[in-house]
């Protein structure tokens, strides 16, 4: 296929060379996914010779050089598109709200076409190709970016059908990288981009057809609350929206209680050391008096068994987005969202490598020496890059997942010109690296178990031999904790032992980090989307954030999900169940192990026969929507959306 | 020999205290319902007991535990005690999780996040703590040492046998394998209301099951 092409595009470059008796200079049009990849390829490519002209849209430049590809001279063209060029729309009969019954929704004929205001990037791509004998594809490598990709071969090939396309695959925006994928050009992933057709089909489908159901009936049934609100449906949503509510109605429903328990410390030399009682708490005053008293009347403890061992504290795995949007969100304050907007804006920089992967294993043939290198002159972390150098580093530690597409995130180029919340991240993932590829931190910890009159007690310490890794990952604390020199056999009187007594406490509101655990968990969303299907349900005021950290339901939020899940937990569009599903079949598409035209029938059916069980038990919905909203339903006739 | 003297001797080589009212109706009812039938003393033996392991001591009241014992610090019971469960809980866990666990086995999302502080603990070990009666006291036992033998789903009203010498502290026998055999039963009346699941509710006042899940 490659070689085939590669003839092809000679021949057609051997007419033009007879008619113009010109060098044969082959013409390639190159399209990024947005600007400033387009802007920051270019200039690598063409060791900053490029020239720039305008395209139709403001946004979308071009820029033009020379390079060599497959061994010949060629002239480049490249430019952008911003994202998705093209979406999916129902055709116009089915746009208007009224126009049908929602359920007709689930087969209403849909069309891919170009929004409007993407006109113009459009027509910039129709007029280039025109001039062009070759495309190549760099959008970024992942699901939507390979999609994106045949957006753009859709609108080339309408205008010149035969043209030879290729696709070049990189992991980050750096000279390097550009030009290896320049030199083993290959062919776009359709399967890829097949998932992604059927995703978002199911998502416009589903989304307006629960969208307008719940729309056009609670706006009628609660005129005074929701009369002019949009009760937006969207199948990643909701599952995360209901992780919030069933948080939030655990600590709603939580009971505390009242526990006991025997606490034992032995002081020498000004230092106590605290035991803990093995048999940890018990939730009766009475029962755990009783065993006090018992040790009480002989409180020498023996040691029995003193374990010595070495422990290490681990350095963290090599960086994935899950885990970038986690720590980010914990440590520095910055939310998903905004992460990943700045790592994007890194990565085209070309700073970082692209920011959205599954990867938590470094490859082989990826060198990291130098990438260490890059980061010794810095004044902060600098002497410990050097460290990894010297201890024979960079050694990373390994995880066990790859996306088979993009390494794990990683400095490409040291940086000190950053502010803000730019450079937070920044130095995080330089930190990060260095963390991984350096070593574990060492220590000792010491076990001691004794006995007090049957009763079993044991403490820990924790000497730290060696904190390696910890030097430069400031994120994380390992606290050394001092303990005597016990010996088996000895005897020690207690300084304390008493009784004492607690509470029960609720469980914590949810963080977006646990949030995104929990949505990488049951499997809503990819590591790309999490952020934004976050953002959705903040947007549609379905949650608010309390303290800007915790993550609490609002009443519409909350009358929602428990309405669905009183229809049932197994269809509960609330549950993570049938999107998981989807999700799974997606990724089988991808993979080549499912038919894309199979899975898209499969999961309409899913999704209607869900849609008929709401519709039949919606009075349910409106009585615990009624509940929340502190509001009565307004009753309607027997049909499920009004008239 | 009466009959009733000899059924009375059998219980008592059992260590099991009958009222003489209860055991005479017991003997009387039996004969009622087997008119003109052979039946040797053995026969009779084995269905009066039947009739106590479903009895609710609570209504013949033949008190065999000594006086006041939940008040005493520490004191040792050093005979052999029938007695009937009330109701068993775990003390060793928070009850509206083991309340949860029962309701909602697999509904509930475990939300709980993985990367929590690990625990210091490997885990706590069960501790059932029995309330129990003679008919007359109210008295609790701890698992002071593992019992397997002993479950949480053991039928209210179930009578068991305790053999001494076994400590009492703040009222509570300090129970251990040794001390404890089970001997079956049951008691209608309080199957539902002191079911493990309703008295964790009731405990936790909340609405309590008219068909309560079995444990295991
Ligand atoms: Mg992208």
């Amino acid at each position: 296929m490659h070689l085939f092409c590669y003839l092809n595009v000679i021949k057609t470059s051997v007419r033009i060379l007879c008619t113009n008796q010109a060098k044969p200079i082959m013409k390639y049009l190159n399209v990024a996914e947005k600007n400033d990849a387009a802007k920051n390829i270019a200039a690598l490519l063409s060791r900053g010779a490029s020239t720039r002209r305008e395209g139709l849209s403001n946004y979308n430049k071009i820029y033009e050089f020379d390079t060599t590809i497959f061994g010949q001279p060629a002239r480049m063209v490249m430019t952008s598109v911003s994202g998705h060029l093209l979406n999916y729309e129902f055709v116009t009969t089915y746009r208007a709200w009224q126009s049908c019954h929602p359920v007709a929704l689930f087969d209403a004929p849909v069309v891919k076409q170009c929004p409007a205001n993407y006109d113009n990037i459009k027509r910039t791509l129709e007029r280039e190709i025109r001039q062009c004998q070759g495309l190549i594809i760099w959008t970024d490598c992942d699901r939507e970016g390979e999609n994106i990709g045949f957006e753009v071969i859709k609108v080339c090939t309408d205008i010149k059908p035969n043209i030879p396309v290729y696709r070049a695959k990189f992991s980050e925006i750096t000279a390097a990288s550009v030009f290896r994928a320049l030199n083993t050009l290959g062919q776009p992933n359709k399967n890829i981009s097949d998932a992604v057709d059927v995703r978002q089909e199911l998502d416009l489908r589903t989304g307006a057809a629960f969208t307008r159901l719940q729309t056009l009936r609670f706006q009628k049934v609660f005129p005074d609350k929701l009369s002019d609100k949009l009760i937006s449906y969207g199948s990643c949503q909701f599952p995360t929206l209901g992780f919030v509510v069933e948080r939030y109605n655990a600590i709603e429903e939580f009971v505390p209680e009242d526990f006991w328990r025997i606490k034992m410390n032995h002081t020498m030399k000004d230092l106590t050391v605290d035991f803990n009682w093995k048999r940890d708490r018990l939730f009766d005053k009475n029962a755990c008096e009783a065993i006090l008293d018992i040790c009480q009347e002989n409180p020498q403890a023996t040691v029995e068994e003193v374990e010595s061992k070495s422990k290490s504290k681990w350095r963290p795995l090599p960086l994935d987005t899950v885990e970038l949007e986690k720590t980010a969100s914990r440590k520095l304050r910055i939310n998903a969202k905004d992460t990943m907007k700045i790592a994007e804006k890194l990565y085209t920089q070309g700073l970082i490598s692209y920011p959205r992967t599954e990867t938590n294993i470094f490859p082989r043939e990826l060198n990291l020496v130098p990438l260490v290198e890059q980061q010794t002159v810095d004044n902060r972390w600098g002497p410990f890059a050097q460290r990894v150098l010297n201890e024979g580093g960079p050694n990373p530690r390994q995880g066990r997942k790859s996306d088979q597409a993009h390494p794990p995130i990683h400095p490409t180029k040291y940086a000190n010109n950053l502010n803000g919340n730019e450079q937070r991240i920044y130095e995080y993932i330089v930190r990060h690296f260095l963390a991984c590829v350096s070593k574990d931190a060492m220590g000792h910890e010491t076990v001691v178990h004794v006995d007090i009159a049957d009763e079993k007690f044991l403490a820990k310490g924790l000497f730290i031999l060696e904190r390696n890794y910890l030097d430069v990952y400031t994120y994380d604390r390992w606290n050394a904790k001092e303990i005597h020199e016990y010996r088996v056999g000895e005897t020690f009187m207690p300084s304390n032992l008493s009784l004492a007594e607690s509470t029960t406490s609720p469980p914590k509101l949810l963080t977006e980090a646990d949030l995104i655990a929990l949505m990488e968990k049951y499997g809503i969303g990819t590591d790309a989307t999490h952020a934004e299907h976050i953002e959705t349900i903040k947007t549609r005021e379905y949650v608010g954030l309390h303290e800007n950290i915790y993550f609490v339901p609002g009443t519409l939020g909350m009358g929602l999900v428990e309405g669905y899940n009183r229809i049932g937990l197994e269809v509960s569009l609330a549950k993570p169940n049938l999107r998981a599903d989807f999700e799974k079949d997606l990724k089988l598409i991808c993979d080549g192990h499912k038919n894309p035209e199979t899975v898209r029938r499969e999961q309409i059916e899913k999704y209607r026969a869900v849609f008929g069980i709401v519709t039949e038990r919606i009075l349910e919905i409106d009585d615990s929507l009624g509940n929340r909203l502190e509001d009565r339903p307004r009753p309607l006739e027997n049909e499920a959306i009004p008239q | 020999m009466s009959e009733s003297l000899s059924v009375k001797r059998f219980f008592q080589s059992h260590h099991i205290t009958l009222s003489d009212y209860w055991l005479e109706s017991c003997i009387q009812w039996y004969q009622e319902e087997n008119p003109n039938v052979n039946y040797s003393i053995e026969t009779l033996n084995s269905a009066v007991y039947e009739q106590w392991l479903l009895l609710d001591l609570r209504d013949v009241e033949v008190p065999i535990l000594p006086p006041n014992l939940a008040q005493q610090k520490k004191i040792s019971l050093n005979n052999v005690y029938c007695l009937q469960l009330l109701y068993v809980q775990d003390i060793s866990q928070p009850k509206l999780s083991q309340l949860q666990k029962i309701r909602t086995p697999n509904v509930l999302v475990d939300s709980s996040i993985t990367d929590q502080e690990p625990k210091f603990y490997t885990g706590s070990k069960r501790m059932l703590q029995m309330v129990l009666t003679d008919g007359v006291q109210q008295i609790e036992a701890i698992e002071y040492k593992p019992i397997p033998l002993l479950k949480a789903n053991i039928k209210p009203g179930s009578k068991i046998k305790i053999t001494g010498p076994v400590q009492v502290r703040r009222g509570q026998i300090m129970l251990e394998s040794k001390h404890l055999q089970l001997l079956g039963g049951e008691v209608e009346e309080i199957l539902i209301p002191n079911a493990y699941e309703n008295v964790l509710a009731r405990a936790l006042r909340l609405p309590e099951n008219p068909h309560p899940t079995n444990v295991e």
